[in-house]
Order: structure tokens, then sequence, then C-alpha cells
């Protein structure tokens, strides 16, 4: 058994079993990652590339606390990016599409979050928020507008009914249009 | 903003939010119950199928009972009758002149005390009785069954008339009249009918012949020497079973002592009806919590007021002969009592569980 510890100081040593392994263990939870986000399987595998690229780019000097965390979001971060440009030329029907559009409900302006600083006072709101959830109302959230996971998915992982994943988040997005209209970000 | 910008804040979350995010452990699911759901329903409705099936059984027996009465039964003492109107003890009428007194209760089993001071005639008074759920309950005290008791059979098995003797017209009252009980003239002491011509003591009376004792409830029989009264018990809106009867007469006071043995406290009403056969008349006393402390007390004549165990209060409403009044939360412990000049009733309880009448001993006609 290959441990997350071993990995990373294989990284560090530049070994590049470390990426064999990272694929093995993690490779198919980060490609459904990317697929839920692009709903393209080969996307979601040239995403998973990409994150093995920035994997070994970036450790070091990184030192992750958690490497399934670090990779899933890398791996995120690459089907985002690799979302926004296929949103302009389609736009899918799957479940990130899905949480697009529930996010879109309490947004009211269609304008683009500009500067970096935007984008962090943005994160730092929305990181206040999740920590003023309580931890169950949290990870539901997180597992759908984070993981991009469908609410039938969430359902079953949480033992729920499909209608209480439903309007437990229905009353999170009304939270949370409050909490970034009181942080001025609305 | 767009929503990809929150998904990109998302992903921007630091690290270990998300790896904390990533070892929540789902809460464990609920346990499946032993007993499957439709097996649970089936149970519920088999309950439920029961208790109607019973109900029904026991509203069918208790009418059988009724009916399976002989006449002079029902006309003497025990009627228990059961309407759906919800009109609950509600109207004392009261005609008040100078020359008699007319007591009229449309509801409630309740006969009536018919006061007159001049003028008086032997005449019929309908007495109504209406009880919604009503058991009545007559606990006669006669220590010489000597009176002849002339129980006529009535003309219709719930209509009973009461003779008595006053100046007032034959009145019956109509509204949603169920029971009217016949009584004819009985002597008390003697064998002739209570004079009419003579004012009762107090002046505010005037003899009303009692009925015949409940024959078919021995266990109702008290005799206490030198009395004869008549002792009516109602309850109404709970079962007759959920006091213990009889009511206990005892010691020098009479104390007539009723507690219920169940803990609901859902009796709302008690009526009790004394007849002093010995002046020929009666007193209808009842109490009716509105919640937990308001009483509404009915009584013939006299003087009223309602004390509590400190300190005598006024009477908060009175309305013709019905007095209504609210004891004070912090002295649940209360005593009634009412005089008319010659008698005094006191009635104590410590809630509306327990009532306890004590009738004090000059109440005695000796």
């Amino acid at each position: 058994m290959v441990s997350d510890e071993s990995i990373i100081s294989r990284l560090h040593e530049r070994d590049e079993s470390a990426l064999q392994d990272i694929r093995r263990l993690y490779g198919e939870l980060c490609c459904q990652m990317a697929y839920r986000i692009l709903e393209n399987r080969q996307d979601a595998e040239e995403c998973v590339n990409d994150m093995l690229l920035a994997v070994w780019n970036s450790i070091p000097p990184n030192l992750p606390m958690s490497l399934q965390a670090y990779l899933i979001t890398l791996v995120r971060h690459a089907a985002i990016n690799k979302a926004k440009y296929e949103s302009r030329q389609k736009r899918g029907n799957g479940a990130f599409t899905l949480a697009l559009d529930e996010l879109a409900e309490i947004l009211p302006s269609g304008e683009q979050v500009e500067s970096a600083v935007e984008c962090r006072e943005l994160m730092l709101a929305m990181r206040a928020f999740l920590s003023s959830l309580k931890p169950e109302t949290r990870h539901l959230f997180m597992q759908r507008y984070y993981m991009a996971e469908s609410v039938q998915t969430i359902a079953k992982k949480n033992h729920m009914s499909e209608s209480a994943v439903k309007v437990t988040l229905f009353r999170t997005r009304k939270k949370l249009k409050e909490h970034l209209r009181k942080e001025g970000l609305l | 903003m767009r929503p990809m910008d929150l998904m990109e804040a998302l992903g921007e979350l630091p690290e270990e939010d998300v790896a904390e995010e990533l070892a929540y452990a789902a809460p464990p699911k609920r346990t499946t119950f032993l007993v499957s759901k439709p097996f649970l329903t089936g149970v519920s409705a088999a309950a439920c199928l029961f208790v109607t099936v019973g109900l029904g059984f026991g509203i069918w027996a208790g009418q059988q009972e009724i009916e399976s009465r002989p006449p002079q039964e029902t006309a003497a003492v025990l009627q228990t009758q059961t309407t759906t109107q919800t009109t609950a003890l509600s109207t004392t009428q009261t005609t008040s002149t100078a020359a008699h007194f007319r007591t009229q209760t449309s509801s409630g089993t309740a006969s009536a005390a018919l006061a007159s001071s001049t003028g008086l005639t032997t005449q019929t008074t309908a007495v109504s009785v209406q009880t919604r759920t009503a058991a009545t309950a007559i606990v006669s005290m006669e220590p010489n069954p000597e009176p002849v008791i002339t129980t006529e059979p009535p003309m219709d098995t719930t209509a009973v008339q009461l003779p008595e003797t006053t100046s007032a017209a034959p009145e019956t009252t109509t509204q949603s009249q169920t029971v009217q009980t016949e009584r004819t003239t009985r002597p008390t002491t003697t064998t002739d009918p209570p004079s009419m011509d003579t004012d009762p003591p107090g002046g505010a009376t005037a003899p009303v012949h009692g009925d015949a004792p409940y024959p078919g409830e021995p266990a109702f029989h008290t005799q206490v020497s030198g009395m004869q009264w008549t002792i009516t018990p109602v309850c109404m809106g709970d079962e007759p079973e959920t006091f213990e009867l009889p009511y206990q007469i005892t010691g020098e006071r009479y104390r007539i002592e009723s507690v219920e043995t169940n803990d609901s406290a859902s009796s709302p009403f008690r009526l009790y009806q004394l007849y002093d056969a010995e002046l020929g008349r009666y007193w209808l006393l009842s109490q009716f919590p509105m919640n937990g402390f308001s009483q509404e007390i009915y009584w013939d004549s006299g003087t009223v007021q309602v004390e509590n165990l400190q300190d005598v209060m006024p009477v908060a409403q009175i309305s013709g002969f019905v007095i209504t009044y609210t004891f004070p939360e912090q002295s649940p412990e209360y005593t009634v009592c009412w005089t008319d000049g010659n008698y005094i009733m006191v009635m104590s309880g410590s809630d509306s569980r327990l009532l306890t009448l004590d009738l004090p001993e000059h109440f005695r006609t000796e």
C-alpha cells in the first residue's frame, strides 16, 4: 500500500513513479470529478493529465497536507478552465451545468469577476459562508457545488431523499445570496 | 458575478477546507424498523377499527340498558340521556316575582327549585332535563321510607312530570327537552303534603316534593337519620364511571365527596341536586369548571358568596341564579358557600378533580 507521504516524498525526489501511483490511486476519482464538470470522458482525461503535470510542476516546492484534496483542487481547476472555454462553444446538460444554473438564480448580474482581488474577496466570502453552515449542510453544499455531484448521488450518499437535498440546497443558496449581499458582492 | 465565478471561488478554497470536506463522513443510515411499515399501518387500522366498533357497541349497549329499564325506574331516578346538542348546562332561567320563584333549567339534568312565597297552589311543573352525555344519579337519603309515593306512569317514557306547589302556571321548557320527570306529591314527615301556605324558613322557598329513591342502585342509598334528602350528582361530558360512586355522605357535615378516577380532569361539569324532603325544596348545586379554577355555580335562592380558604371574596358575576367565579390560580383550594338565611352549603375542593360538598349540620331539617 502506497501512502500519500511516500508519493509526496518521491515527488520531491523527482521520481516519476509517484505520478503513476497518483494515477493508479486517484486517477479515477479525479477523472470523475472532471467528467462531472465537462461531461466528456476525453476532456476529463485531458484534465487528469493536466492535473498530473501541475502536480509535477508544483511539488516541490508545495507540500500538500492532503494529497487527495490537492489533486481534487487541481483537477477541478483544470476542468473549470476547460468548461469556461467549452461553454463558449456549447452548453451541456449535466450536473455541473445544472449547478451553475442553480447558482445563477441568486446572482442578479452577469458581470464577470475580473480582477484577482475580486476573486480573492469572493473566495474569502465563500469561505466565511461555508464556515457559518452546519457541517451537514456544508457537506451537501460542497458536494453539489464543489464536487459537482448530482442531487441523486448526494441523496444516496447521505441517505436522504432527493427532495430533502433540494430543499436544503435551496435554503443554503438563499443564505448564500444574503451573505454575498451583506458582503457587498452582489 | 457569474455562477462560474462562484465555482472558481470555491476552487480557491484552502486545501484544508477541501480535505476536511473530503474526510466528512455522512451520518450513518437510519436503522430500519424491525417491523415493516405496512405491518404498522395494518395494526393501526385494526386498532382504529376495534375502537370504533367498541364505541359503537358501547353506545348501543347503553341505549339498550336505558330502554330496558322499567318506566318507574326511569321516572324515578336514573336517567341517562345522550343527545348531540352542545348546550351545556347553560340556561337557568329564573323568574322572580313577588309571588314566586321559578327556576327553569334548560340543560343539564336539572330539576328546578320552585319557590313560592305566597298563594301557592299545587300545580304541575315540568322539569326539563337535557344533557349532552349526561348521567344522572340520584342519591336518596331517606331513613324513613314512610312517605307514600305515588308515581303515575308517565305519558311518555321521556316525559315525567313533577307536581309541585307553586303559583306559577305549568311550564314546560321546550328547548331541546329530552326528559321530563313526573313526580307526585310526596309528604315527608306527615301524610299531608307540605303546606305551601306557610313560608318556609328563609322566606324564599316553597316546598317542592321530591321523587322516590332510586330503586335500581342500592349502593346509592345512604340513610342518614333525621334527613330526607335526595341528592343528585350529575356528570356531564364524562362517562359516569369516571366517578367513584356512590358519593359518600359521612360525618356530621355530611360531606359529599367525588373523586375522579381518571387523570384527565375531563369532567367539565358536575351538578348536585339536593332535595330537602322535609321542606320540600331543592338545592341545585352545580359546578362547571370553565378551566382550571373557573367555576359556574347554580343555586336556587339565597345569598351567595364565594370564598377561598384565605378570605371571602365577592362574587364575580351573578346573573339570575348563575354565579360565575374564577378562582385565582394561587389558591387552588376553594370553598364556595351560599346561604338563604337558613341554610349554608359549602363546597370545597382542591382542584377540578376533587370536589367536596360539605353540608353543615344545620342544613338538616329536624
